[in-house]
């Protein structure tokens, strides 16, 4: 039920959106205003006040609003023609405004139309069963948001899984048609909390709180990361920083800070060190590369050691392209690259996953 | 200045990350720290640290983009040089990057020029500058907060791998030992596990390619001499001398 009134609710900000860029709310409640009054005043001009003596097609206003729209859709024909002076003028201005009315009408309903056909991604495909419950959130629209969505869209994993995006400027209904169908739009502010409960931040599995606007201090990402963390369940939260600014209050919120200076300094350093290195962070980096990624340890692998693991490797992992790098404890966060000193005589236990280089 | 500077690295311009920058290149887990010369117009933004890292570190006020600037830095000498983004050229930051970086390139081509660039799509005009590695901002932090996105917690893998530290692992390029020669690559892995080294071997580059974890075909490959090893290690790897 949930899941069907979200549904729901986005499917009336996307038909919503259509409407305010197409101003057709507008234009129809003209053409409606020009048919109700053009009635009436040649309803009055040509049958009230000749007492009766004009044209049958103006005996009623049912009938007087029957030639009004004769005269918006096929213009004036014999029958309809008013025989007073006053409706003759009525009926030129109702005509002036017949054109101008339907021309935008039709216009807008091509617009929408084309929209339609354009967005194919949208429109055309079935959408599938999108899980609610597992979606990734993105707070803040910026040229980082849309790389980010476009190389998640690439990856095998996550080509059903629902994006929204949190953002407050409506630029990106604009730029929705390179996007996948299944990116939606949550207009609102994101460190506002209306606008993460509209997009059900309390089932998400991820936050991406990007921000490229004017925030030297990081203020408004360290608002969104609290608010965020007060609202999301076990959703996590992954702030990027473009400076270190407020860090350590940050962290405090989310649960992964990327920090571009930080981030890019230790590549900075390592480039200058060793020759060649970035071409292979390159390559481990990119989401459809051999990157770094989660092995979940089968049940019956449990209580072997980390160097057993790695001594067993070729039938263990037989068929499998994986070289396993460390380890990872997700109770307290901490991984164990290479381990050594003690740590790779660890028993391997459900809450530990192997930290792998993929294929 | 010291006359006598060699093999040194050459940081040009300075910003927020020059700490950072400082910080891992005399890291503790470096046996030779390089010693570093800054370049920029504005020496008073370089902190004034009495910090073992900052030791070694010598300051030059000028234009990193001046020829006659450059060699009072003993460029000529060096090993390597980083060019920063200078932030208060704005949009220009990255055409400003190229002009440094062609200026390095000019008195000493042999010198490992990294540059750090902020717009990917400005890429294309490095192409004829001979820059060793291009850092781009936008693309690293992209692909980092994609990839957390598709495996919690995968960001602090990435940044323990990038951090030099002795706790720390980091990624190394070392060239093929001799003994290793012949082998294939997965031939070098079992020799890696058997011989219980402090090193991970995660792939190697061959031909100008890198194959990390190489498939059933690419891991055939027999190693051979100017081939060189992608390993995993808390320091830099050395080799006994074996046949």
């Amino acid at each position: 039920m949930r899941d069907l009134i979200l549904k729901l609710r986005l499917r009336f900000w996307r038909f919503y959106s259509i409407f305010q860029v197409n101003r057709i709310m507008a234009i129809v409640a003209v053409l409606l205003a020009a048919i109700l009054f053009g009635s009436l005043y040649l309803y009055f001009t040509e049958w009230v006040i000749t007492g009766g003596k004009s044209r049958d097609s103006f005996c009623s206003l049912r009938e007087s609003v029957w030639s009004i729209f004769v005269y918006f859709f096929s213009g004036l024909e014999d029958d309809y023609e008013p025989a007073t002076l006053p409706g003759k003028i009525g009926a030129i201005l109702i005509m002036i405004i017949s054109v101008g009315t339907i021309g935008l009408f039709t216009g807008n309903i091509a617009a929408i139309l084309f929209e339609k056909s354009k967005n194919k991604n949208i429109m055309k495909k079935k959408p599938p069963k999108i899980a609610f419950n597992k979606h990734i959130i993105f707070m803040g629209w910026s040229d980082t948001t849309r790389n980010i969505l476009l190389m998640l869209n690439s990856c095998k994993g996550l080509k059903k899984r629902l994006f929204l995006i949190v953002e407050e400027k409506d630029d990106i209904i604009l730029e929705r048609e390179d996007l996948p169908y299944h990116i939606y739009h949550v207009p609102g502010d994101f460190t506002k909390e209306d606008a993460l409960l509209k997009a059900d931040i309390r089932n998400c599995s991820k936050c991406i709180i990007i921000y490229s606007g004017q925030d030297e201090y990081n203020d408004r990402l360290l608002l969104a990361s609290y608010t965020a963390r007060m609202l999301s369940g076990n959703g996590r939260i992954t702030v990027l920083l473009h400076n270190n600014h407020n860090t350590g209050i940050i962290e405090k919120y989310a649960d992964e800070i990327v920090s571009n200076d930080s981030l890019i300094a230790k590549l900075l350093s390592q480039s200058a060190i060793t020759a060649g290195i970035n071409p292979v962070w390159g390559r481990l980096l990119d989401p459809e590369g051999p990157g770094i990624g989660f092995y979940e340890i089968p049940q019956n692998l449990w209580k072997y050691t980390y160097r057993d693991l790695l001594a067993r490797m070729e039938t263990i992992f037989a068929g499998k392209r994986i070289i396993p790098i460390g380890y990872f404890d997700t109770r307290s966060n901490r991984s164990m690259i290479n381990p050594r000193g003690g740590l790779e005589s660890a028993e391997m236990e459900n809450f530990h996953r192997l930290i792998i280089i993929k294929g | 200045m010291d006359s006598c500077l060699n093999s040194h690295i050459v940081i040009c311009n300075w910003n927020d990350k020059g700490d950072t920058i400082i910080k891992e290149l005399h890291s503790n887990v470096h046996r030779n720290k390089k010693p570093i010369v800054i370049i920029t117009r504005d020496p008073q933004s370089v902190p004034s640290s009495t910090e073992e890292e900052y030791q070694k570190v010598f300051i030059i006020s000028g234009d990193p983009s001046d020829e006659k600037i450059l060699r009072r830095a003993s460029l000529d000498t060096a090993d390597s040089a980083i060019v920063l983004s200078d932030f208060e050229r704005g949009e220009y930051a990255d055409a400003y990057s190229i002009i440094i970086a062609l200026a390095i390139e000019t008195i000493n081509s042999d010198v490992h020029t990294v540059v750090e660039l902020q717009k990917s799509r400005n890429k294309i005009h490095f192409k004829n500058s001979h820059v060793d590695e291009i850092i781009c901002v936008e693309e690293i932090t992209e692909k980092l907060v994609a990839q957390s996105a598709i495996s919690h917690g995968i960001s602090s893998i990435y940044l323990h791998l990038l951090s030099a530290t002795l706790d720390t692992n980091e990624i190394y390029i070392i060239p093929v030992p001799r003994h290793f020669c012949g082998l294939s690559f997965r031939g070098a892995m079992k020799r890696v596990l058997s011989d219980k080294a402090e090193f991970i071997l995660i792939g190697y580059m061959s031909g100008g390619q890198i194959y990390i974890n190489p498939a059933k075909d690419e891991s055939g490959h027999e190693l051979k001499e100017g081939d060189r090893l992608i390993t995993i290690a808390y320091s830099c790897p050395e080799f006994e001398k074996k046949g």
